[in-house]
């Protein structure tokens, strides 16, 4: 049973007098457990669509949808406590910058505290430390009370994380959540979700490592590490509890690569290439899909300058006619010019690309 | 965190003066009823206009009352005003300044045009005409200057919450399902807290320069109650023949004032991130 179906979706943002179109026509759904990569440039639409899947825009954007259904409910007609309670309930949300997606003035142990409260009846301090050593923070305990600018990038990512994990949700939606970081600590945060999503039991938390958070080098006597006693129990529990999608959105189609079960790219706001991530990236079908990983760095690549596409993603103000990518486009013929092309099955069918080369038109 | 930041008071000695000195006029006004047994509103009318001396410290009045006496009783309306007032317009310039600001719309242009209209007059001819109307007493005076020096308070309050708003931590908060009274409650309020309490330590230097200015037209704390303002103005008929009326009074509100001020800019400065 498919956890989310998206069916024709529209985001508009008013712009002045004008309607500027963010997200069109996209449909895609989303099984249980089940990872989903999009990938794009800026401005393609995918971090708006990843925010409108959880009606989280701004006023002046507009949304609409044939279907958007979450878990057999449809998230366009629920009432706004319903929808609180779907987000960061069923629902958790991780930010790009985990440097500005903290409250500074609170410690991290407060704000994990504060989700617990909403959406789990209540605080629960052990609940919290058990959440931290999940997404592997060092010292659970000396955490719990230090504010967001003592931490590091990835220790901050990694509460959110905590956050958006607080009551196991069924679904995580996470955009660009290794932008921000550095190269090794993207890698460590995407490995966590993976052991986050993935009904891992062998997995052990790390060993705490002493003296790597940046306080003033003492124990907290008042609040041991929780990684003792009735630790482990939490955690298996924890663990047997999560079976969780996960939307990853990104612009780096190599991160996906390993990771998601299908790959979703974007561009000018529609999805024109949906299907399993290792036939999209070894075959690419559709023209837009197939500049991108051309344009990608490789390690066993010559010195040879990387192709390029050429021009610049359409301004969503003016969007040419007919197929949104055709200006770029090195195939496009006539057809590209007066129709838009929708999503198809193409190849051996479990990809769908929305491209007129493989229309069967007369 | 807080450790850190009485470092960095200590470090700012305009501020610790500050401090110091209003710790020292509030022990004063707290310890008043001990520290001065005299009856400040006890007349003698054989000891008038007397100078400072050993039996009268600063002097007596022209109905023979200590000065002392008055004006320690006199610091402690003044400051229950100052407190009083700047507490009534906190309240309801954070309370109009949040509203506005996070909800924007036609909620934020009408409680805006109010904040308008309420800056367009100058405030103490407002507060005169009110009063006007009214008894003026103690309770009066500090509801009317409160009621009238939230304007300033809430634009300011309204300006920080747009911009904490639009912030990550917020579009994060809506994303884990926090209501918006709850957001405001617990990720804007407390961010709230250092702008507030520096302008409420400027207010409240202001509120007590308004109270004195309108116990000096006879229109703020009623006599025979003392307060600074009203010292003044008794004084100011005998300012050739008893100096000490009018200065002391007139120096306790210029240091009260000046201490307030600095505390404040102290305060922002410790307070503020950036610095």
């Amino acid at each position: 049973m498919s956890l989310l179906t998206v069916e024709d979706l529209f985001v508009e943002y008013r712009h002045g007098a004008r309607r500027v179109p963010a997200v069109r026509h996209v449909s895609f759904s989303l099984k249980e457990g089940e990872c989903l990569g999009v990938a794009g440039e800026s401005g393609s639409g995918k971090s708006t669509l990843a925010l409108a899947l959880l009606k989280l825009l701004p006023d002046s954007a507009s949304l609409s949808a044939q279907r958007l259904d979450f878990d057999g409910r449809s998230v366009l007609d629920l009432a706004p406590r319903e929808l609180r309670a779907l987000r960061g309930g069923e629902v958790g949300f991780v930010f790009q910058d985990p440097f500005s997606a903290l409250n500074p003035v609170l410690t991290v142990g407060d704000q994990v505290d504060e989700v617990l409260e909403w959406h789990r009846g209540g605080r629960n301090r052990q609940r919290v430390l058990d959440l931290f050593a999940q997404v592997r923070l060092p010292d659970p305990g000396d955490l719990y009370g230090a504010y967001p600018h003592q931490l590091s990038g990835g220790q901050r990512q990694r509460v959110c994380l905590a956050m958006a994990i607080a009551s196991n949700p069924k679904l995580l939606i996470a955009d660009e959540p290794t932008t921000a970081l550095d190269v090794t600590v993207q890698r460590e945060i995407l490995n966590l979700l993976d052991d986050l999503r993935r009904d891992v039991k062998t997995q052990v938390p790390h060993p705490p490592l002493r003296g790597t958070f940046p306080q003033e080098g003492k124990e907290n006597k008042e609040f041991p590490s929780p990684l003792g006693r009735g630790q482990g129990e939490g955690l298996a529990q924890f663990r047997r509890n999560m079976k969780m999608a996960l939307i990853l959105v990104t612009h780096n189609v190599g991160l996906l690569s390993e990771r998601s079960d299908r790959l979703a790219v974007m561009y000018a706001g529609e999805i024109v290439e949906i299907g399993p991530t290792a036939t999209v990236l070894s075959r690419p079908a559709h023209p837009y899909t197939q500049g991108l990983l051309k344009s990608l760095p490789r390690l066993s690549g010559t010195d040879r300058r990387l192709p390029a596409l050429p021009g610049q993603p359409p301004d969503p103000k003016e969007l040419p006619s007919g197929c949104p990518f055709r200006v770029r486009c090195p195939s496009s013929f006539e057809r590209c010019v007066v129709h838009s092309p929708a999503l198809r099955p193409v190849l051996d069918g479990t990809v769908q690309a929305a491209c007129h080369l493989f229309g069967d038109f007369p | 965190m807080w450790r850190f930041y009485g470092r960095r008071f200590l470090a700012n000695r305009l501020a610790l003066a500050g401090a110091s000195v209003l710790l020292f006029l509030g022990l004063a006004a707290v310890g008043a009823p001990v520290l001065s047994r005299t009856d400040p509103n006890q007349q003698r009318l054989t000891e008038r206009l007397m100078p400072p001396s050993v039996h009268h410290l600063l002097g007596t009045d022209d109905l023979g009352r200590d000065v002392a006496a008055r004006m320690l009783h006199g610091g402690r309306v003044s400051l229950r005003v100052g407190l009083v007032a700047v507490g009534i317009s906190v309240i309801i310039g954070t309370w109009v300044g949040v509203t506005a600001g996070f909800f924007g719309g036609w909620v934020d242009g009408l409680l805006m045009r109010v904040v308008d209209i309420m800056l367009c007059f100058p405030t103490l001819f407002l507060i005169l005409m009110v009063i006007a109307f009214l008894d003026p007493s103690l309770w009066t005076v500090m509801t009317v200057i409160g009621m009238t020096s939230w304007p300033g308070l809430a634009r300011l309050v309204r300006g920080e919450t747009l911009s904490l708003r639009e912030r990550d931590f917020v579009w994060a908060a809506r994303g884990l399902g926090l209501s918006a009274p709850r957001i405001v409650l617990v990720h804007l309020l407390p961010n709230l807290v250092v702008p507030i309490l520096v302008s409420a330590t400027l207010g409240v230097g202001s509120a007590i320069l308004t109270e004195s200015a309108l116990s000096f037209l006879g229109l703020g704390v009623q006599p025979p109650m003392a307060s600074w303002g009203n010292i003044l103005t008794s004084g100011k008929d005998y300012l050739h023949v008893a100096w000490w009326l009018s200065v002391f009074p007139g120096v306790a509100i210029l240091v009260t004032v000046l201490a307030l001020n600095l505390l404040g800019e102290g305060l922002r400065d410790v307070l503020d991130p950036r610095s």
